[in-house]
């Protein structure tokens, strides 16, 4: 074990019933800088397991209550958060013996009475296959997130375009539904105004033509005459209330660049930026674009990773999508003063000038109907711009474009990006 | 234009509903024509003194925008108005340049406030008329100005000052004749931009 303190020393449990032989475990460990625990028998160290996760154990083989090829094949049985590397500590040396260890989920064993000298080296190589273990966990963890990223992506691309074709759809019954109400409402009120006049001359139709007054009366009183003249003004009203509301649902659903409420976290820009260009390799590798990337130490910057990711995403994507096959792509990161600046430089087809003032505009695109509903680039602008930054983009027709984001290391206290 | 005329507008849209809808709206303030495609509506231009048009962006074959391209090549006098649903504005905004749209109308619109731009564009379409009928007699009369300076010089002016007055105003009204056919075929702010 190397000098230098290690921050987190390794859990070794010691499941040994000879209390001489654990001393001098315990001793050589400690000195080697390992966290040790001890556990008389196989019974007493499962029972330690259901508590604590120990990535080392040491354990003889014959004890009372539970030996130890049982405990290992406990241990292996189960489903633990990490892997449990295990050295069995054994008198026997027959090969049957330990054919039948090893059989049973050992990693490796030690013949006692042991050497110290041995045991450091196989702790040892305990200790690398721990740590190969562990890089793989974590390897597996970031491959997952990344998956999770793009999935997500993926879902606010294709929501965008449900959104978009929903509002297309529903514009124009609303339109006219609201319209006619309108209409509806205006005449109803002159149909009012004409049956007003001539209620006047009930008096008069009562003396020439009694029948048909009382036939009147009559249907009055069906329609209930009184409440029509004052509810329907109301249902007019209403009914144009609930289509306002219709209008203000399709218009909220356009804006679902803020649909989900991100955490607050620290990010290191050039590790995402080193994630976003991995998640990208295969659309990297069809086009053979290469990428050549100059990064600046920088501080962490405290955003919403997820979003923040998902801008670098979109920034790549549209530079390998204008880039040419065999392109390449520039990645820049520096500190300027109290922010971050990221700079993605292609030297693919550019933009064109009277194109280049409206790209953060939403549903702007170039491309065919169906292709892109042209919200990538006004996601990134309303992410970055609600993390208190900025956006830019200088680019030539056919020599390419450099898109420019600007983070403030910290979030300003009156700006919530989940406003 | 007397309160007994109603100005008379043309409504295109593809779809009938909105057509029927609008009609039901703005029978009572205009004089209303309906085209449910470009080219109809080009026909009934045809056909009749239209002051105000009105057409909806997204329509097959032809769009508003580019039916607003012809109208103004074909009936200058015409004022243009599309309206259209939120993802197409910005071709909307670049026609308000290009074609010289006097509105856009978003869908769904305001009634209230689409028959307050209808009268608004009526307004001004009696304006750009009563503006281009001042510029012709306006023209008319430097014409005569013009025909009787002539005669006078051929008489002989009474004197050298008189005769100096005369030279100057032909020359104005040279320098004026072919800035008023300019303004009065449409050159400079003329049309129904806004």
């Amino acid at each position: 074990m190397n000098s230098a303190p290690d921050p987190s020393p390794l859990k070794v449990l010691i499941v040994e019933d000879s209390l001489v032989t654990r001393r001098l475990l315990r001793t050589c460990l400690q000195k080697w800088r390992y966290e040790v625990e001890e556990a008389e028998h196989g019974a007493q160290a499962w029972e330690f397991f259901r508590h604590e996760h120990y990535p080392l154990v040491l354990t003889d083989w014959l004890m009372p209550e539970m030996d130890g090829l049982e405990l290992i094949r406990r241990i292996r049985g189960c489903d633990l958060p990490g892997y449990v590397y295990i050295i069995l500590l054994t008198a026997k040396s027959e090969k049957e013996d330990l054919v039948a260890a090893m059989d049973a989920g050992a990693d490796d064993f030690l013949v006692k009475p042991f050497d110290p000298d041995e045991l450091r080296v196989r702790m040892r190589a305990g200790e690398r296959i721990i740590a190969l273990e562990r890089k793989l966990a974590e390897q597996n963890r970031q491959l997952r997130e990344a998956q999770t990223a793009l999935v997500q992506s993926e879902k606010l691309a294709s929501l965008g375009q449900l959104a978009a074709g929903m509002a297309h759809e529903i514009n124009n019954p609303v339109a006219y539904v609201t319209n006619n109400l309108a209409v509806l409402s205006r005449e109803v009120r002159a149909v009012m105004e004409v049956l007003q006049a001539y209620r006047r001359g009930a008096e008069v139709l009562a003396k020439a033509d009694p029948s048909l007054a009382a036939q009147v009366a009559d249907l009055e009183e069906e329609a209930d005459w009184e409440w029509v003249q004052e509810n329907l003004p109301r249902l007019f009203d209403a009914s144009l209330d609930g289509l306002s509301r219709v209008r203000k649902t399709v218009q909220n659903l356009r804006e679902f660049a803020r649909l989900d409420a991100a955490e607050l976290d620290e990010l290191d820009l050039n590790a995402a930026l080193t994630s976003t260009l991995d998640m990208l390799r295969r659309e990297l590798d069809e086009k053979q674009v290469s990428v050549s990337t100059r990064f600046e130490p920088l501080p962490p910057v405290v955003c919403r990773p997820g979003k923040i990711h998902h801008v670098f995403l979109n920034l790549l994507l549209n530079a390998i999508q204008a880039s040419p096959t065999q392109g390449r792509i520039e990645l820049r990161t520096a500190a300027d003063r109290d922010d971050a600046v990221v700079e993605v430089q292609d030297y693919g087809c550019g933009i064109d000038p009277a194109h280049l003032p409206r790209i953060f505009e939403p549903f702007f695109t170039t491309k065919a109907v169906g292709q892109g509903a042209g919200l990538g680039l006004s996601i990134c602008y309303g992410i970055v711009r609600d993390h208190g930054g900025s956006i830019d983009v200088d680019s030539q027709l056919g020599r390419g474009s450099t898109f420019r984001v600007r983070l403030p290391f910290r979030i300003q206290p009156t700006q919530d990006p989940n406003r | 234009m007397s309160k007994t005329k109603k100005h008379p507008i043309l409504l295109v849209d593809d779809e009938p509903e909105i057509l029927y809808s609008l009609q039901g709206l703005l029978r009572r303030e205009f004089e209303l024509y309906t085209a449910e495609s470009g080219s109809q509506a080009l026909e009934i231009l045809q056909q009749h003194p239209i002051h105000v048009i009105m057409s909806d962006q997204r329509m097959p074959e032809m769009t508003g925008v580019q039916l607003m391209h012809r109208v103004k090549t074909e009936h200058p006098e015409a004022i243009r108005i599309v309206f259209t649903g939120y993802a197409d504005i910005r071709a909307v905004v670049d026609a308000i340049n290009n074609v010289g749209l006097y509105r856009y109308i978003t869908k769904p619109w305001d009634p209230d406030e689409l028959i307050e731009v209808l009268h608004q564009a009526a307004a001004r379409y009696e304006e750009i008329v009563a503006r281009q009928r001042l510029l012709e007699e306006v023209r008319e009369y430097v014409q005569r100005g013009q025909q009787f300076v002539r005669e006078l010089r051929q008489r002989g002016p009474d004197d050298q000052l008189a005769g100096l007055k005369l030279d100057e105003l032909e020359t104005q009204g040279n320098a004026l004749l072919p800035r008023l056919q300019w303004a009065i075929s449409g050159g400079g702010v003329g049309g129904a931009t806004a």
